[in-house]
């Protein structure tokens, strides 16, 4: 089994590859290395292809779609922006992903902590009761959330699709966080022996904190989820709201069916945001998955 | 423990993070509700909701909306595009499910919403400026839509075509159903591709289909129209077979491949560029005008496909009934005092002189207004002549066609998709009759 | 341990345990809030909805009983969502997992440079399927479309099709599609498992002269075994949901050739004005999910254990 040292390098993210790091360079590792570029690639192809395009005009590509741009003219990109709420759009993801990813971490954890603290058959059912979340699908309760958004009066309003969502993602996420509150002794808590707003105070200062590769993990790809979510937007919010950035190229997509120019660049638009902020957060992006990953 | 933190840090964390929890939660809800209508300084503003993909229709909807909030000092109409991606009624009914209703509606489906009590009546000041067949009341006696364009039917419904190509090959436009194929043949001797349609969207499959069907459907014309002759039993699906049959022959001799996942935009390219000859649209002067955008140099022309006997069979809207599309002012709108005058003020302007005028210079067929000899025709986009003149065809005969059931629109999209499986050969003629049958009856038989 | 205690104490430590389970449970409060009002309570209510003929607009609807049901389960459009469902969902499952190990197994052969593959691997996961399915639906279009026209320059164009709009082939090409990547999150998954497996197991198949292929199956995969049925049962349950693709690619057409059940509910139940059938189906949706689930799981869980 693993020793205890490797288990900390595994929880810091590193590999359990503990050797010389100037190990040698093998052809295999180059083959490898050429292999995963190629897949890259290939797989990057629609992406790369609506790049180019979205510098060139429509008679362009119409005549000739395997061509490469004449001129880098932005013109594609100014004529998006002035025909649709697209920036609106991008601060409405941008909403939505933040609130809802910050109420998971204040609520999730800390109902995963209670249901394995209550313990007996209370417990049981409870921990039963949010899994059963994981196997309902989304279109099971759809329609009588948008009724029911619409008697209160939040239908259409980002705070609908992030209470969609919360309620989605509790079960995933109490899943994830159990399993990793369960490798936690009690003892620890039994230490800082208070009871009511200090059991708050201990969990919060001591155990939150021990947990928080699922932490990352969690918030990492749910926060990817969320941002590139089309379907529960779609459904909640209507013309009356700007939208997030796939509906707003949805909408895009129907008004300009045949401008093929604007919808390479419209979808290009779309995937600026994301590549910047992984870009930013690269390393906790990975580094957070490993971890989770590992436990879980 | 790597990641033990200290208590007044981990106590500050906290207090950040439930901080912008919060204020993060307060600017979800405001800005959600931005742009609902309300009051924008002194001026009362409304929404416009309207559908696209006729890219006509989107530009002399934003041509009048600008002028109109120009010259007024009391109002400002928000335009409010439809997805055109999903299908019609799913917007719609995504869209009511709220309550978040604009004051101004592109309405289909109308009598469903008139039954549930979710449109406003046209106050007369707007009708009074209509001539008198182009609205019509519903059966409380209110008029509930009134309408966008001239276009009360499906005059819209052409085959646009080459007119150089017609010219250099000697082909003249068709005078009956076979010179129609005739023609189709010609053009398919000559080793070039007949016909263009689209049915990747759903809706453009009436395109070819309803001028098939129009001397079928136009015989009931009289009794009350061909679907609620179905629901008495007089008539049955199994009368449309020959234009079925039609329908089936034409796609698959003489149609462009790959039309089941062509859009219905897509063919204005498709005949621009020389990869059909003839292609068929259901958006009248608006398809013409798309095409001169694209193309100024391209010399189109338009018909109607002619029955045996050579009538052009068109279908009217009736004025009132579940075809009846239109303008329609919501009764939510009615509710807030200041937007159903709005509304008010700008559908008058929408059927004013200069209004009529400003739809006419972007390509778009004015609706019927009283003082319609003092509107301008467009008439400098090519083949527009060819549409003008069709309206004052001596061979246009109008039919009804309108089903009293609320239900029929789901019917109707089932029977699209099973005709266009029948023209991909999915299933045969004959399962196709079956199959609408069997689901008419289920639908609409038992709703009214 | 309340042994050793007399019996005052022993009843005050038994209160006070009681008080502290009623307080964890105060930690579950908010969250099970949410949760039943966004899952558990519609959900009900679809069931109940299941057995009414409401359109979704009107304020009043009567109960048809089973009616929806029959229709639905006698309808051949029905069937054949289900058939593309089952495709999709077991076909993609499948596939992108497979996908995801194999990227795992050649991530992990890297010594240098791994934190770079490892990114450049991870970079396609960023684009959202909405994003992707649109940009292939350009670029599969028959007459303008990149594909169709890279094979006729390239001197094949018989092999030039309408991808998504020949019913023979158009299920096919959303697969295709919905599998066209590189695994992602599952990748990185899979890739830590591999990387949890110790070295000294390795070392002592390989020393016993076990080939790449035998030590895979005989140390590797036991070790992974748990990671993968886990992963193997979530990708099952987001594949029984595929919308965006089918949505985007071609509205369930041509006719209805490519519906799946998740898209058949958005269409019927909203957009034909069918929200009491709508919710029939998505209760059949999800017994087929629970089932599967179930299936799948107790299936894995064997092989876990045999292995």
């Amino acid at each position: 089994m693993t020793t205890t040292s490797e288990t900390k390098a595994l929880v810091a993210g590193m590999t359990t590859k503990p050797f010389k790091e100037k190990k040698r360079w093998t052809v295999g590792e180059i083959v490898t290395m050429a292999v995963i570029t190629v897949l890259v690639l290939i797989v990057a192809t629609p992406v790369l292809y609506a790049l180019v395009n979205s510098f060139r005009s429509y008679a362009e590509i119409t005549t000739d779609p395997m061509g490469l741009p004449t001129t880098f003219n932005f013109d594609n990109y100014v004529q998006l922006f002035q025909q649709t709420d697209f920036g609106e759009a991008v601060l409405n993801t941008l909403i939505i992903t933040v609130v809802t990813v910050v109420l998971l971490v204040l609520l999730v954890p800390m109902a995963a902590y209670g249901i394995e603290r209550v313990g007996g058959r209370a417990g049981r059912f409870l921990y039963l009761l949010f899994i059963a979340g994981l196997m309902i699908p989304f279109q099971v309760r759809m329609i009588p959330l948008v009724e029911a958004f619409n008697e209160v009066g939040l239908y259409s309003t980002l705070t609908s699709v992030i209470l969609v969502h919360l309620g989605g993602a509790a079960s995933f996420g109490v899943l994830l966080y159990s399993s990793f509150i369960r490798g936690i002794p009690m003892d620890v808590e039994e230490a800082a022996d208070v009871d009511g707003a200090g059991r708050l105070r201990t969990f919060w200062q001591i155990v939150f904190p021990m947990l928080l590769p699922a932490t990352s993990a969690f918030v990492i790809t749910q926060a990817l989820g969320l941002w590139n979510d089309f379907f529960i937007p779609l459904v909640f919010l209507d013309s009356s709201s700007a939208g997030t950035i796939n509906v707003a190229i949805n909408r895009m997509v129907g008004l300009l069916t045949s401008q093929w120019q604007l919808i390479y660049t419209g979808a290009i638009l779309a995937i600026i945001p994301s590549v910047a902020i992984f870009a930013g957060f690269q390393r906790f992006f990975v580094k957070g998955l490993a971890v989770g990953a590992v436990k879980g | 423990m790597r990641f033990a933190m200290t208590r007044p840090g981990a106590r500050r964390t906290l207090a950040v993070v439930a901080t912008a929890g919060i204020a993060a939660l307060t600017l979800a809800g405001c800005s959600g509700s931005d742009d609902n209508a309300g009051s924008d300084g002194d001026k009362t503003s409304i929404r416009f909701l309207y559908a696209t993909g006729d890219e006509t229709w989107n530009s002399a909807v934003d041509a009048i909306v600008t002028a109109f909030n120009e010259q007024s000092e009391t109002t400002e109409v928000k335009l409010d595009p439809l997805p055109a991606g999903s299908d019609y009624a799913t917007a719609m009914k995504t869209m009511d499910a709220t309550g978040n209703w604009p004051a101004i509606v592109d309405m289909r489906d109308t009598v469903t919403y008139i039954n549930a009590g979710k449109l406003a009546p046209i106050p007369t000041e707007v009708t009074s400026l209509l001539s008198d067949d182009a609205y019509g009341a519903a059966e409380d006696g209110n008029v509930y839509t009134v309408p966008y364009s001239a276009l009360n039917g499906e005059l819209g419904m052409n085959i646009v075509y080459n007119k150089d190509y017609f010219e250099e090959n000697g082909l003249i436009v068709p005078e009956t159903y076979d010179d129609f194929i005739a023609l189709l043949d010609a053009i398919k001797a000559n080793g070039d591709e007949p016909l263009a349609t689209a049915a990747g969207e759903v809706w453009p499959s009436d395109q070819l289909w309803k001028p098939l069907a129009a001397p079928y459907f136009a015989e009931y014309s009289d009794e009350g129209g061909f679907w609620n002759a179905v629901v008495d039993g007089s008539a049955s699906i199994e009368d449309l077979r020959e234009p079925l049959q039609e329908l089936l022959d034409i796609t698959n001799d003489y149609v462009l491949t790959g039309w089941q996942s062509t859009a219905d935009a897509q063919t204005t390219t498709l005949l621009v560029n020389g990869q059909a000859i003839m292609a068929t649209s259901s958006a009248g002067l608006g398809r013409l005008n798309d095409i001169n955008k694209v193309d100024p140099d391209f010399n189109a022309g338009m018909f109607i496909i002619p029955a045996k006997d050579g009538t052009l069979n068109v279908l009217k809207n009736s004025v009132t009934g579940d075809t009846a599309g239109g303008l329609a002012i919501s009764a939510q709108a009615q509710e807030d005092g200041d937007e159903y005058d709005a509304a008010v003020e700008f559908l008058e302007y929408f059927y004013s002189v200069d209004g009529a005028n400003i739809l006419e210079e972007q390509g778009w067929l004015a609706p019927n207004i009283t003082d319609a000899d003092q509107v301008t025709h467009n008439t400098s986009i090519p083949g527009s002549e060819d549409f003008f003149g069709l309206l004052e065809s001596p061979k246009l005969t109008w039919y009804q066609n309108d089903s009293s059931s609320a239900s029929f629109s789901a019917f109707n999209t089932f029977f699209r998709q099973t005709r266009i499986e029948m023209q991909d050969g999915q299933i045969t003629l004959d399962e196709a009759i079956e199959k609408a049958q069997t689901e008419f009856d289920k639908t609409v038989d038992s709703a009214s | 341990m309340s042994a050793s205690l007399s019996a005052p104490a022993r009843t005050r430590r038994r209160s006070r345990q009681i008080r502290i389970r009623w307080t964890m449970f105060g930690f579950v409060v908010p969250a099970l809030i949410v949760y039943l009002a966004m899952v558990i309570v519609p959900s009900l209510q679809s069931i109940q909805l299941s057995f009414t003929n409401w359109d979704g607009i009107a304020d009043d609807y009567d109960y048809v009983g089973f009616a929806n049901y029959t229709d639905m389960l006698t309808s051949g459009r029905f069937w054949n969502a289900v058939k593309n469902t089952l495709l999709l969902g077991i076909g993609s499952a499948i596939i992108i997992n497979a996908i995801s190990l194999g990227m795992a197994l050649l991530l992990d052969r890297l010594v240098h440079l791994q934190g770079l593959f490892r990114t450049a691997v991870y970079l396609p996961a960023l684009v959202s399927a909405f994003i992707v399915a649109t940009i292939w639906k350009y670029l599969l279009n028959y007459n303008f479309g990149f594909v169709n026209t890279f094979l006729r320059d390239v001197g094949v164009p018989d092999a030039a099709r309408d991808w998504l709009g020949d019913s023979d082939i158009v299920v096919w090409v959303i697969l295709f599609i919905v599998c066209f990547t590189l695994g992602g999150n599952t990748t990185l998954i899979y890739l830590a498992n591999l990387q949890s497996v110790p070295q000294e197991l390795l070392e002592a198949a390989r020393i016993d002269g076990a080939g790449k292929i035998q030590v895979f199956l005989n140390v590797t995969w036991p070790m992974i075994a748990g990671g993968v049925t886990i992963n193997v049962t979530l990708a099952l349950i987001a594949g029984w949901t595929i919308f965006d693709q089918v949505m985007v690619l071609t509205s369930g057409g041509p006719g209805f050739v490519s519906e799946t059940m998740a898209f058949f509910i958005y269409k019927v139940g909203f957009g034909e004005y069918r929200a009491g059938f709508g919710s029939a189906a998505a209760v059949v949706l999800f017994l087929v999910v629970l089932i599967s689930s179930a299936a799948t799981n107790g299936y894995m869980r064997k092989r876990e254990i045999q292995a």
